[in-house]
């Protein structure tokens, strides 16, 4: 009964949340939206993470692989934006493939040091190799984003792609999450050791997150880099991965909403308070202080009580 | 050229062993990785600043009080925030971020996000023949090896460090000795972080201070310390030297950019042969 | 399976951990229907030992065969659907899931043991049915019908480990690894897991290899026993006999003791 209640109530929020900013029609309020759509994405990326019970600093890294790999091929290779779409997800997935069995050898701690790591030698790849990618002066002139042949120039139909994005992408994780992914990923997030006595490779199912987490990570780089036609490495550095986080956190990383509600919440924020943005990271910070210490299940864990699970290590 | 690069080498191995000996010290005995660390090292360049740019202080006198300064936040930042986090490392990790968001942006607040320099107190070059050493930088070579030295006396040749490594080793068996963990823990983080203020204090002159400085100092506290083990006092020493002098050779020759991809790439690579670092426990 | 092929072989198994040499060219054939325990002072390697045959370590070098076909440098998951079975030292359940659950999970995850086996949706229905077939018989065999519905974590520690023993057998394993059965129960729980593991030998004919500190339990239990000290078998025979080898009195209570 509560997860009917729950699914609609997202159903319904998400709604809400695509045809307000249609309804007021003004292009500050889309803009917004779109904001939160695309840190939504990225935000559910390390959501997949947290679910396994890792930290992964290198999310915003694959969505600077997302981004880079449709600016340029929509840009200089010509391709289509739907197919630069795909592939900006499928690129990050298998460059998460190939590391993983890698970087997933190690957990917790030393696992949030590789991949920190390793996000920073992807965006110092970025700043590097300039012939590629630019170097700090970023891509620009990236076109903007088209289906179909229809060019998704108004700020009101890249919304629409952003929802329809962020919804499948919720879709999948709910409908994979509810069937027997759930119950192996459930499993290696509470006891891993026992779980592989029992016959399931905790690697390979640990790596097929990190490349699905990634593979979101690289969508959201794609929406982004399309929407603002001009990516440049810092937008995908360390702090772009924490705040995904901080999304998470306040939002409630035990939920699958969680993460879009904390997006909701904070990623309106410096847009609609530009002259306090210093202020902001403060506010940001002692929330987020006050969260760990008070609401460890975020927002989400106070509207749903008798959904929470699993805090009790 | 190559004492030029010898000398650049020494300074950034000092430089790195005063991050991360801090870093590694911290996550030794609490089990936290301090995300705030490169924050702290922020403070004591903005101590220095405050101190001989507003207050006209001599720089000399500046940096022990702005060390002292840093290691004060972290005391109190042990006691109000990382205490209930104890044991959990993903808790206090997070912990950090927010903290070291929380400074970053009071930072902002007071002095705005511009570029702020020091004076160079120290300046000239020391020459023998054809070779040319400039003074400032083998004075933060020098105070910071001095640095290193005092704190290698400090844990291995008195009382407190003997109950730090005593900590480290099991605070069970400390507690039944009488070394209180709620003592000598946040006497620790505050060591740790007056280290790291240390180091802001040591190369205000040398680089420019901003509110974004300390993910610089982060990362390099993280590749060294990660290289040497987590927690490893003396792989964290050895480790500054191998980065330090790799970082100077390639910057030197190719370019600073490229000596951080370098060391990461190194560290990645020993990472996933030997989890543990070179020097970590298993 | 033929009487010839031993259930499980292993020949010169090596493993040194830094310097110190914990497994030191350790040769066993383990014949079919016995339950057979492993035993040795602390730091003797039996620990070890039992963590090379269940896949949580790999050998230095040397060779484990189960049923013939070599396991060794497999990793834990695969040697688990090959037909071993392993439980732990200290109770490890999940959190917040019934001991039901627990029994119809361990019986059908080994199914969906790889990413791929997700998309076998088919097959994997069957696989359920059949667990869940199972778990209910388990819930008998056990005697933990009483506790089916309730949070696993909230059981008595002996009961916890029973749970243990029961997802092992829930995988249908042809040889049971036990790691210290009986370590942190109380007597009446160690009767109990005693009996257990004897009706898991003689009931349903699956072997046993346990690791035991409790000397008595394994005097009453074992078909067989192989005594280690510093890495290497000092005896290996029937209970009676290994009780009064020398090399293991000595071992065990020091020379003085020995006849």
């Amino acid at each position: 009964m509560i997860r009917r209640w729950s699914f609609v109530l997202s159903v319904a929020t998400l709604l809400a949340y695509l045809l307000i900013p249609l309804l007021i029609n003004q292009i500050f309020y889309t803009h917004l939206a779109i904001l939160i759509g695309i840190h939504a994405i990225l935000a559910v990326s390390v959501y997949l993470m947290l679910k396994i019970g890792q930290l992964s600093l290198a999310q915003a890294g694959f969505m600077g692989i997302g981004a880079y790999a449709s600016a340029l091929l929509t840009r200089d290779v010509g391709i289509p934006f739907e197919a630069a779409l795909l592939l900006a997800g499928v690129i990050p997935a298998l460059i998460a493939g190939a590391v993983g069995p890698l970087l997933m050898r190690t957990k917790g701690v030393h696992f949030v040091l590789l991949t920190f790591a390793f996000g920073e030698v992807i965006v110092l790849t970025f700043v590097e190799w300039t012939s590629l990618f630019g170097g700090n002066n970023g891509i620009s002139a990236i076109p903007p984003a088209s289906i179909l042949g229809l060019q998704l120039i108004a700020p009101s139909s890249f919304l629409i792609l952003t929802v329809i994005m962020l919804s499948i992408i919720l879709l999948c994780c709910h409908v994979a999450f509810a069937g027997d992914l759930g119950v192996v990923v459930e499993g290696l997030e509470r006891n891993e050791p026992l779980q592989s006595s029992l016959g399931v490779n905790a690697l390979a199912y640990r790596c097929l997150i990190f490349s699905g987490s990634a593979f979101i990570a690289g969508l959201s780089g794609s929406l982004y880099a399309h929407y603002l036609s001009f990516i440049s490495p810092e937008a995908f550095g360390f702090w772009t991965t924490v705040n995904a986080l901080i999304l998470n956190v306040i939002g409630g990383a035990q939920f699958l909403m969680g993460p879009f509600l904390g997006a909701l919440l904070l990623a309106p924020l410096p847009e609609i308070f530009r002259e306090w943005v210093h202020y902001q990271r403060v506010l940001y910070g002692v929330a987020l202080l006050l969260l760990m210490r008070g609401l460890p299940q975020g927002f989400l864990g106070l509207i749903l009580p008798r959904l929470r699970w699993g805090n009790n290590r | 050229m190559l004492v030029q690069t010898l000398v650049i080498a020494a300074t950034s191995s000092a430089y790195m062993m005063l991050l991360a000996l801090g870093f590694t010290l911290i996550f030794g005995l609490m089990r936290i990785v301090n995300f705030a660390h490169g924050e702290f090292v922020m403070l004591g360049a903005y101590a220095v600043y405050v101190l001989t740019v507003v207050c006209g202080l001599n720089y000399f006198v500046a940096i022990p009080v702005a060390g002292l300064f840093a290691g004060l936040c972290g005391v109190v930042a042990e006691r109000l925030i990382f205490r209930p986090f104890l044991g959990d490392e993903l808790g206090a990790m997070i912990t950090s971020l927010a903290l070291a968001i929380i400074l970053q942006g009071a930072v902002m607040i007071i002095f705005t996000v511009d570029q702020l320099s020091v004076p160079r107190p120290i300046s000239g070059v020391l020459h023998f023949g054809s070779i040319y050493l400039p003074n400032d930088q083998l004075f933060v070579a020098g105070s910071s090896f001095l640095v290193v030295i005092a704190f290698h006396f400090l844990v291995h040749h008195t009382r407190l460090g003997l109950a730090l490594r005593a900590v480290a080793q099991d605070t069970e068996i400390a507690r039944a000795y009488g070394m209180a963990p709620s003592v000598i823990l946040p006497l620790a983080f505050g060591i740790g972080c007056i280290l790291a203020g240390l180091a802001g204090a040591l190369t205000v002159p040398l680089y420019a201070v901003n509110p974004f400085m300390g993910e610089a100092a982060l990362l390099k506290a993280f590749i060294v310390v990660v290289l040497g083990g987590l927690g490893s006092l003396p792989g964290a020493m050895i480790a500054a030297v191998v980065l330090g002098t790799t970082d100077a050779v390639i910057s030197v020759w190719f370019s600073a950019t490229m000596a951080t991809l370098v060391s990461f790439v190194l560290v990645v690579i020993i990472l996933i042969v030997k989890p543990s670092g070179l020097w970590g426990r298993a | 399976m033929s009487n010839t092929v031993p259930r499980l072989s292993v020949r010169d198994l090596r493993r040194a951990f830094g310097g110190i040499i914990a497994v030191n060219n350790v040769s066993f054939d383990l014949a079919a229907d016995h339950i057979t325990g492993l035993i040795g002072p602390n730091g003797a390697g039996k620990t070890t030992v039992f963590n090379l045959l269940a896949g949580s370590l790999a050998p230095n070098s040397g060779t484990i065969a189960f049923e013939g076909k070599p396991i060794n440098g497999l990793n834990a998951s695969t040697i688990a659907r090959r037909g071993i079975a392993r439980c732990f030292q200290s109770a490890a359940v999940f959190r917040n899931i019934t001991v039901r659950d627990h029994i119809v999970r361990a019986g059908y995850l080994k199914a969906i043991g790889r990413p791929l086996d997700l998309l076998k949706r088919r097959s994997l229905a069957g696989y359920k049915k059949a667990a869940r077939d199972r778990a209910e018989e388990l819930l008998d065999f056990l005697e933990l019908r009483h506790a089916a519905d309730r949070d696993a974590a909230t059981l008595a520690y002996g009961h916890q480990k029973i749970l243990g023993v029961g997802m092992a057998l829930a995988t249908q394993p042809r040889l049971l690894l036990a790691d210290e059965p009986a370590a942190g129960l109380n007597p009446v729980e160690t009767t109990e897991m005693t009996e257990l593991l004897r009706r898991i030998r003689y009931d349903r004919g699956i072997d046993v290899l346990l690791v035991e500190h409790d000397l008595r339990l394994v005097m009453k239990l074992c078909d067989r026993i192989i005594a280690l000290n510093a890495g290497t078998i000092i005896a290996d025979g029937p209970p009676n006999i290994v009780r009064n080898d020398e090399a293991f009195i000595t071992a065990y209570l020091g020379a003085d003791h020995a006849p």
